[in-house]
């Protein structure tokens, strides 16, 4: 395998992985903010629901959005099917899920002295929510690592809804399938390397970031 | 200013206290004494709203309870016995800004510094801070001098005094002693409020 | 937040830029190799309109193509698919074709919704079946190679030599150890088709012993077989690939008419493309499959190709209408 080609799986494999994990952040952290405040038994149904989906069988969802993205399914017409996005798409959706548990559990950890400030101080739904962003910042950061890994890893998903393209839709996780396949088990070998190393970098990078801010 | 009559809360089985009933001024120092557990946070945490009553009246600024609630801003605060602390610099922890509070209470030196590295008396300080500054028409101080060395102490309990001139502090205490001059001196033992004569 | 910080989010940032950058520039079509009459690559300027002369670039087509696991597996789509993507662009043709590979029963099942325009599989009779049905307009054999028989060094089944059937019947008889795929694959629907023919029925796990269904892939099933011994049925491809970590096992039966297995590439949607990629096929497409080897052994015998010997075994598979001319 070229250099070159070597380079576009790895940032195709980024961009599956990160933009999902963004995504998950971005729409998961107010979800859990407001949960978290919520409290009632709306939200602990809430909660039982998203524990309970992290372990949806990757098969499964790779069907359900394979039927629902397939040109003769409802999404047919965005032809999203063996292309990136649609890994996205499928890579967002389980991953959803997990962040949202982590998330949860971090806001848990901030001491509820801190929701009596904010009930009391009247900080307002964007107040709280940047207060409780802040306490629970490391949590927070883990529960985005976790998501960003189990996207990383993921091969089900990019196979299904990607199709594992040369130049095109193969990341790390189909490559090395693919060269286990054909028996090159080197190559895989130097793949899974490269996949470890992106995983570790980003647990790294956070942990880094967890010391400076704890200081 | 502040009213009860019959007020009670029960956890579960038990009633922390029953049957209370106070009228506190509009401004002022009233101490509330009590042993540990006597329900002094908790009536505290009633009048600021923070928690319903299981029974009673109680009227705030004018206000029913469930009014105050959703009606009042910044006119009634506590400050928690133990210091609740929140990530980044002591000025992050400051909802408002009052110069002569920060100053009063030896805040200034510190603003820069992050809040969670303090020292418990620091800690404290700031949790008061974060109330006084607000200027509340009622402030509502558990165990104000908890945590503080002798030297915080004074400074926490002159600013206090100074302050219950213009507005209404109630400040609770399982400590008889050290306490400044007060309008009003109430125990809370046995689930009742008994006012006592003001006797210094 | 420390200057360390802030430069570990600027390197996230990159990153991710670098990513979508990459990804979203990969959507342009694939440079021509020629360059007189090439048609422009996709120039995306905010200023003016591009005037419209006959250089106007064309617009994409994007081929959706079924085809099976065995066929990807042996690297094939990996050399072809662009292949065929600088090929059509050469002719002035911008053509995306977006490949997944899944069971032969699941292409043609896709096939059959209207998910794919072309398939590419290996199993003439199921391929019939649709073909009659309407699912498949028109058809065409594009190449062939043999499945193998592969088994103990020492043959204690004495098939050597034999054809598959043959030979299948008497490692029924002596329960010899066998592993199957037994995961509905096209290897599998054809080793199935030999029992049938061997010994009037399909072995039974549970009450032939000697019988294994692995439920796995054809390399996970080979290094099975050589851990017991045994023999299976395997592609020439993956035989020829996993040879160095299957020390106990051997070919025993090669090229034998009841093995072979035909490659063809049908039309479900017709289209300009689609029929373009039919012509590619039995083109250009030839001389790439043939090109396929490993460790010097071809892969593929391109149809063009075909030794006479094979062709008497090919005909019968030649039906339905083709797609091109």
């Amino acid at each position: 395998m070229s250099a070159e080609e070597l380079v576009g799986i790895v940032l195709n494999t980024l961009y599956v992985s990160t933009i999902p994990t963004l995504f998950s952040a971005a729409v998961g952290t107010p979800l859990a903010v407001y949960l978290h405040l919520r409290g009632g038994q709306a939200a602990a149904a809430a909660e039982a629901v998203f524990n309970g989906l992290v372990g949806m069988p990757t098969v499964l969802l790779g069907l359900l959005l394979y039927l629902l993205l397939s040109r003769s399914g409802p999404l047919g017409s965005l032809q999203l099917l063996y292309t990136l996005n649609a890994v996205v798409i499928g890579h967002a959706v389980l991953i959803l899920p997990l962040y949202l548990s982590f998330a949860l559990t971090a806001l848990k950890g901030v001491e509820p002295k801190v929701r009596e400030v904010v009930e009391m101080f009247r900080l307002g739904h964007l107040g709280a929510f940047r207060l409780y962003v802040r306490e629970a910042a490391w949590g927070l950061a883990a529960a985005a690592v976790a998501a960003y890994g189990r996207a990383l890893g993921e091969l089900g998903i990019a196979l299904m809804l990607g199709g594992d393209i040369r130049y095109k839709t193969r990341v790390l996780t189909t490559a090395v399938a693919h060269e286990t396949m054909l028996g090159n088990w080197d190559s895989a070998l130097q793949l899974g390397a490269v996949l470890l190393a992106l995983a570790l970098a980003v647990s790294a990078v956070v942990n880094a970031l967890g010391f400076r801010y704890r200081g | 200013m502040i009213s009860a009559a019959g007020l009670g809360k029960r956890f579960g089985d038990g009633w922390v206290f029953r049957g209370i009933t106070f009228q506190l001024p509009e401004r002022g120092l009233v101490v509330v004494l009590g042993p540990n557990g006597s329900g002094k946070t908790t009536l505290l945490k009633i009048l600021a709203t923070l928690l319903e009553p299981t029974e009673g009246e109680v009227e705030i600024l004018g206000l029913s309870w469930g009014e105050a609630r959703r009606r009042l801003r910044r006119e009634v605060l506590y400050a928690h016995q133990e210091p609740v602390v929140l990530s980044g610099t002591v000025e992050d922890n400051l909802f408002c800004r009052d110069y002569d509070v920060e100053d009063a209470l030896g805040l200034r030196p510190v603003l820069r510094k992050k809040a969670k590295s303090l020292s418990g008396g620091y800690r404290k300080l700031v949790t008061l801070a974060r109330v006084l500054a607000c200027r509340p028409k009622v402030a509502l101080l558990d165990e104000p001098t908890a945590f503080l060395d002798p030297e915080k102490r004074q400074i926490a309990a002159a600013h206090i005094a100074e302050y219950s001139r213009k507005n209404l502090v109630v400040w609770t205490s399982h400590y008889p002693s050290e306490l400044p001059p007060a309008e009003r001196l109430y125990e809370l033992r046995d689930g009742a409020l008994k006012e006592l004569s003001n006797i210094r | 937040m420390s200057k360390i910080g802030y430069l570990i989010i600027a390197i996230v940032v990159l990153a991710v830029a670098a990513a979508v950058l990459y990804v979203a520039s990969s959507g342009a079509p694939p440079s021509p190799t020629t360059a007189t009459q090439a048609t422009p690559p996709v120039q995306q300027t905010t200023a003016t309109a591009s005037p419209k002369t006959e250089a106007t670039p064309p617009a994409k087509t994007t081929l959706y193509m079924a085809t099976t696991t065995s066929v990807k597996d042996t690297g094939l789509l990996d050399v072809l698919i662009p292949d065929f993507e600088r090929w059509a662009a050469a002719r002035g043709y911008n053509v995306e074709v977006r490949y997944t590979a899944v069971g032969t029963g699941q292409a043609l099942l896709m096939a059959s919704r209207g998910d794919v325009d072309v398939v590419l599989v290996h199993a003439p009779s199921l391929e019939k079946q649709y073909l009659e049905n309407g699912t498949l307009k028109c058809r065409d054999v594009i190449a062939y190679n043999f499945f193998i028989v592969v088994g103990p060094k020492d043959d204690p089944a004495g098939v050597r030599g034999l054809t598959a059937v043959e030979a299948f019947r008497k490692i029924a008889q002596a329960k010899a150890p066998f592993v199957s795929r037994g995961d509905k694959s096209g290897t599998h629907v054809m080793e199935l088709s030999l029992w049938r023919k061997a010994i009037g029925r399909v072995p039974d796990p549970k009450t032939d012993q000697w019988y294994i269904s692995a439920g796995a892939g054809m390399g996970q099933t080979l290094l099975l077989a050589n851990e017991k011994r045994a023999y299976t049925l395997s592609d020439t491809g993956t035989w020829l690939r996993y040879r160095d970590k299957l020390p106990e096992l051997d070919v025993v039966i090669s090229a034998s008419p009841d093995l072979i297995n035909i490659y063809s590439f049908s039309i479900v949607k017709p289209s300009e493309a689609a029929k373009l990629m039919a012509q590619y096929m039995l083109t250009r497409g030839q001389a790439v499959m043939a090109n396929l080897t490993i460790a010097g052994s071809p892969l593929f015998t391109p149809i063009t190709k075909a030794d006479p010997k094979a062709m008497e075994w090919i005909k019968p598979a030649i039906f339905g209408p083709s797609c091109v001319g």
